[in-house]
């Protein structure tokens, strides 16, 4: 619990530290699952947007924090299977899977090029916290897990000027948040991973 | 005056384009998403079989002639009125598997398999907590806080037992026990429209996931 709450402290203090030369972003975010979530939910997701301060600290480096939500769901009627060695149990009906990943992250990014280029690409990582939310529904019965997770984010980029003060942006993340707790399905190995595709737009404040 | 109007609008328009993103953003997300399912969706088939018992040697069987309604002090959720439904489909899907049917057993003409099915009818209180807000799909949860209970529906399910009972293994059982290699649970909402064909399906599909059962 204490990690969470000093992430979010870390997250607003990092945003406020530096007053100049502030990116404020705004996305819209896909994703693609991968890994464990892949294994529970493999359609693309379309859902999520994130929030993020960048403040720079010379003409290239940046620090600053992110909070974030993208949501996995799908519907699926195959039938699931669990074996042992001496009985068999089929379930057949119609299963709605969702996972929502809440990522809240310091992070330092490198922009190459100078402050004014209208084409600015950029690399940079993120390292923070998920919290998970994963749920299972199949008729009436549900059943819902949440953990927080240590996650790192590294991330490529391109920031495209609109205006003298507006830019798009346009990223690559891959979201890494590290086993914590147990999956909706009880496996201790609880790794989620995705790359998410992020479209928004940049607001340089000097 | 109009220079200060004019100002005031291009201060505005500035924001126009984050303001349509964070209404897009929010308008497309929510935690869980309705997929709008009709009510057969709810239904749910388990079943679970013995991998040591060798099905090909029980080749007769029999289904006992009614369902037994659990129901203890209670009142009955359950209408008898797909009781035979249930029995003839049982009936129908166990011959089709390549069973013989023993109508009216007797000491000298058993069958391998006896078949009994048990209905459940339950009321299930369903709960609303503030917290929730249509549109964002999560409350302000922060720290475990949640406001007050604010509601409460009632739904009916109905629960279809079918037992396989293994006679020879259950005559012989020390414990007296019935032996039941093979059972099938089936789960779905009451009075909710649909249900004979909810219920053909349901027990259709029971045997239908159990391919091991079939008499070679």
């Amino acid at each position: 619990m204490k990690i969470k709450y000093l992430t979010i402290i870390l997250l607003f203090l990092s945003m406020n530290l530096f007053a100049q030369d502030f990116l404020g972003i705004i996305s819209y975010n896909t994703a693609l699952p991968t890994g464990k979530t892949s294994d529970y939910i493999s359609d693309y997701s379309w859902k999520g947007f994130s929030f993020e301060g960048r403040s720079f600290t010379n003409r290239n480096w940046t620090f600053g924090g992110m909070f974030g939500w993208n949501i996995f769901d799908t519907k699926i009627t195959d039938l699931i299977q669990i074996d042992d060695e001496t009985t068999g149990t089929t379930i057949k009906g119609t299963q709605l899977r969702y996972t929502n990943s809440f990522p809240m992250m310091l992070n330092g990014h490198y922009h190459f090029g100078k402050r004014k280029s209208s084409v600015r690409p950029f690399m940079g990582l993120g390292m923070g916290t998920y919290y998970i939310v994963q749920r299972f529904e199949i008729g009436i019965f549900q059943r819902e897990v949440s953990n927080w997770h240590f996650g790192l984010a590294p991330e490529a980029g391109v920031l495209v000027a609109l205006s003298r003060s507006t830019s798009l942006i346009f990223s690559v993340k891959y979201n890494y948040a590290f086993s914590s707790g147990k999956t909706v399905y009880g496996d201790t190995d609880n790794t989620q991973s995705y790359v998410g595709i992020n479209l928004g737009l940049a607001f340089f404040g000097y | 005056m109009n220079t200060y109007f004019k100002k005031k609008n291009k201060t505005w328009q500035k924001y126009l384009p984050i303001l349509f993103l964070f209404t897009l953003m929010i308008s497309i997300t929510s935690c869980y998403t309705d997929y709008g399912l009709t009510t057969a969706d709810y239904d749910v088939v388990v079943t679970n079989y013995d991998k040591t018992t060798d099905y090909d040697t029980l080749k007769t069987f029999t289904v006992v002639d009614s369902v037994l309604h659990i129901k203890g002090d209670e009142e009955d959720l359950i209408t008898r009125q797909f009781d035979n439904l249930i029995i003839s489909t049982v009936r129908t899907n166990m011959r089709d598997l390549g069973y013989t049917e023993i109508p009216n057993p007797t000491e000298q003409d058993k069958p391998k398999v006896v078949i009994m099915i048990h209905a459940l009818g339950s009321q299930v209180d369903q709960y609303y907590y503030g917290g929730y807000y249509p549109g964002w799909g999560w409350g302000w949860g922060w720290g475990g806080y949640y406001p007050g209970y604010v509601g409460k529906s009632t739904y009916y399910v109905g629960t279809i037992f079918i037992d396989y009972i293994d006679v020879d293994a259950s005559e012989k059982d020390p414990n007296d026990n019935l032996v039941i290699p093979w059972y099938a649970t089936i789960n779905g909402l009451l009075n909710a429209g649909g249900t004979e064909s909810r219920v053909t399906n349901s027990i259709n599909q029971a045997f239908d996931q159990s391919p091991y059962l079939e008499i070679k």
